[in-house]
């Protein structure tokens, strides 16, 4: 049998254990082990699952990932959630849709102290939608704006999306999490746009709030974001300015954001754990997944797959644009059905080399991939945000949300089409850094 | 007499099989717990050592070194507990609209073959292990034990496989709601 042969029977296999439910960590750990046997010998298959799992779980750089989980932890129990909505609250409450608007600044602000999108989903659902509630908006936009507003954490530094595609890619993570500052903005912009022309068009399920808030009141509510401006600025401007590593930055992040919880005095024993316990458990699923597609890429690039493919395509006489789409829309479709960590190490041991091959920054391909990703989480069936929401919002239909984050899909997609256009949105920052 | 008999061992065996259930879940919470414990130190050290360096000029010896292996202990030590609260994800938006049974017969199959590696990957991990005589470069830990890990979590996971694997063929064979 041809490796290259071997190469598709392995990825039927893979694709048929992902169909039969198999947890993808083990799945490719599984397939890759059986295609490295096959195509060297078992006495070279046989080390390798240790070996790559331990290379993995003892590699300083991983060390980010607890790190950014636990500053999502610590910030959800210092209560930065609710200081940020009723900030932007007092700043937008006039605009058509005020309360939604200043839901995804808020959700914009959180993700500037969270890596993680389902947190971020969870919190503002807790805050933000009784508040949108009690004055009338409309479920389907009240849900969806939550639902979206809680991928921006995917987004917005610092993110765990770009943590795993720097490890798979070897791209660095400091420049990625950085490049990921202007394209969050803009879709935190288009969010709030999608909000304001959403309530302009429907005025009856945004209904205006009445109350006015003076000028000083709102200097004063300003109070509430300081100190997501402090972690943020220490965080992103350590990085920036090359005082501190990614991983020291998380550290630095989460330890910012332990102080703040404990002066506030609003650290509990159960919170405590419950946020060591998610920073445990989502690093371990993170660092697995990672694990089993190094040993899965071993069989890929023994059978010299990603090298055939990435020639091919790179040899074919049409624009790069239109495989950039297509690549685009296999992703949006994968979002559908895979999570995001999931999905990256999935595709790209064989997307990346074609993206390479077709000329396309590294760092920029990141930015629009960890986009198309976002939309995953609020796209049916599988939308992780969505179905956090449902938990929180147990009146409100999956359904109803999910149609709720149809016009954010849009916001999305349209954000990816500006950063084609304009690479430089994404790439300026990261440019910069290292002169 | 000999369908008591048979009975009876089946009881005996079910009474086994959920005290080694609990035992299992218990070990499980236990080692992650032990495992995310040192998530705090790892923290504390990197902004030690960042502190260190910047304000004084002395880095701390062996910080990278110990993140390392703390890290190895957070991840290994809680893999089991992972998959007991179904952490390492999979698809089922097919197999959700299979019928019970058949959902069970896919998760016998898939668990098997989950069964499959983890059991390389513990016998591979005290292979690799006993093998290490390496220490780490400048505090000069064996790096042995925290490689010992691979196996010893690995051991753990394959327990908790074995207990999914259990309920799930329990379910196929009408034993189990």
């Amino acid at each position: 049998m041809s490796p290259i042969l071997a190469g598709l029977l392995g990825s039927l296999l893979l694709v048929v254990l992902l169909l039969l439910g198999m947890p993808i960590a083990f799945m490719m750990m599984f397939v890759g082990f059986l295609g490295i046997w096959h195509l060297t010998s078992l006495e070279a298959a046989l080390p390798i699952v240790a070996k790559t799992l331990y290379g993995v779980a003892a590699h300083y750089p991983y060390t980010i990932i607890p790190l950014f989980i636990l500053m999502g932890g610590f910030a959800s129990a210092a209560g930065i959630t609710r200081e940020l909505y009723e900030t932007f609250d007092k700043w937008f409450r006039r605009l058509p849709g005020g309360l939604g608007v200043a839901t995804i600044a808020a959700c914009a602000g959180f993700a500037a102290v969270s890596g993680s999108s389902v947190a971020a989903a969870a919190a503002m659902g807790n805050v933000a939608l009784p508040e949108m509630r009690r004055f009338g908006y409309a479920p389907r936009l009240a849900t969806g704006v939550v639902a979206a507003g809680g991928t921006l954490s995917f987004l917005i530094p610092p993110s765990l999306g770009f943590v795993v595609y720097g490890m798979l890619t070897e791209q660095s993570i400091g420049k990625l999490l950085i490049s990921g500052i202007f394209p969050g903005i803009i879709l935190a912009g288009a969010y709030g746009l999608v909000v304001v022309f959403w309530a302009k068009l429907k005025p009856e399920a945004a209904p205006a709030s009445p109350q006015k808030v003076g000028f000083r009141e709102k200097i004063l509510a300003l109070r509430g974001i300081w100190e997501t401006f402090l972690v943020f600025l220490l965080v992103m401007g350590g990085i920036y300015l090359g005082f501190i590593n990614p991983t020291e930055a998380g550290a630095m992040g989460a330890f910012a954001l332990l102080v703040i919880v404990l002066l506030k005095r609003k650290l509990t024993w159960g919170a405590a754990v419950a946020s060591l316990l998610e920073a445990a458990r989502i690093s371990i699923m993170v660092l697995f997944l990672v694990a089993g597609a190094t040993v899965f890429s071993y069989f890929l690039a023994l059978s010299t797959i990603p090298a055939a493919v990435s020639g091919w395509i790179a040899g074919l006489e049409i624009s790069r644009y239109v495989i950039l789409a297509i690549i685009i829309l296999i992703y949006f479709f994968l979002g559908c059905f895979l999570d995001a960590v999931s999905m990256m190490v999935l595709t790209l041991p064989v997307i990346f080399p074609v993206i390479l091959a077709l000329n396309f920054h590294p760092i920029w391909f990141g930015v629009v991939a960890i986009l198309m990703m976002e939309a995953g989480l609020i796209t049916p069936p599988v939308g992780l945000n969505v179905y956090t929401l449902a938990g929180v919002a147990k009146d409100v239909p999956m359904a109803e949300i999910f149609r709720g984050a149809v016009p954010f899909l849009m916001a999305i997609v349209l954000t990816a089409v500006i950063l084609t256009a304009f690479p430089k949105i994404a790439l300026y920052l990261p440019g910069l850094m290292g002169r | 007499m000999l369908l008591w008999d048979r009975l009876g061992a089946s009881m005996g065996m079910e009474v086994l099989m959920e005290r080694f259930r609990v035992l299992v879940r218990k070990l499980s919470y236990g080692a992650c717990f032990i495992g995310m414990l040192f998530a705090l130190p790892l923290m504390l050290l990197t902004v030690a050592d960042v502190a260190g360096r910047v304000f004084f000029d002395k880095p701390i010896p062996g910080s990278f070194e110990l993140s390392e292996y703390m890290l190895s202990v957070l991840i290994l030590m809680g893999a089991a507990y992972t998959q007991h609260v179904k952490g390492h994800v999979g698809v089922d938006f097919l197999t959700k609209r299979f019928s019970s049974k058949l959902q069970d017969l896919c998760g016998v199959i898939t668990t098997l073959a989950c069964l499959f590696i983890v059991s390389i990957l513990v016998w591979q991990g005290y292979v690799d292990a006993m093998a290490e005589t390496a220490v780490s470069d400048q505090l000069r830990i064996p790096q042995r034990p925290f490689k010992m890990l691979v196996a010893l979590g690995g051991g753990l996971l394959f327990m908790e496989f074995a207990v999914d694997l259990w309920e799930k063929l329990e379910r196929l064979m009408g034993r189990r709601p």
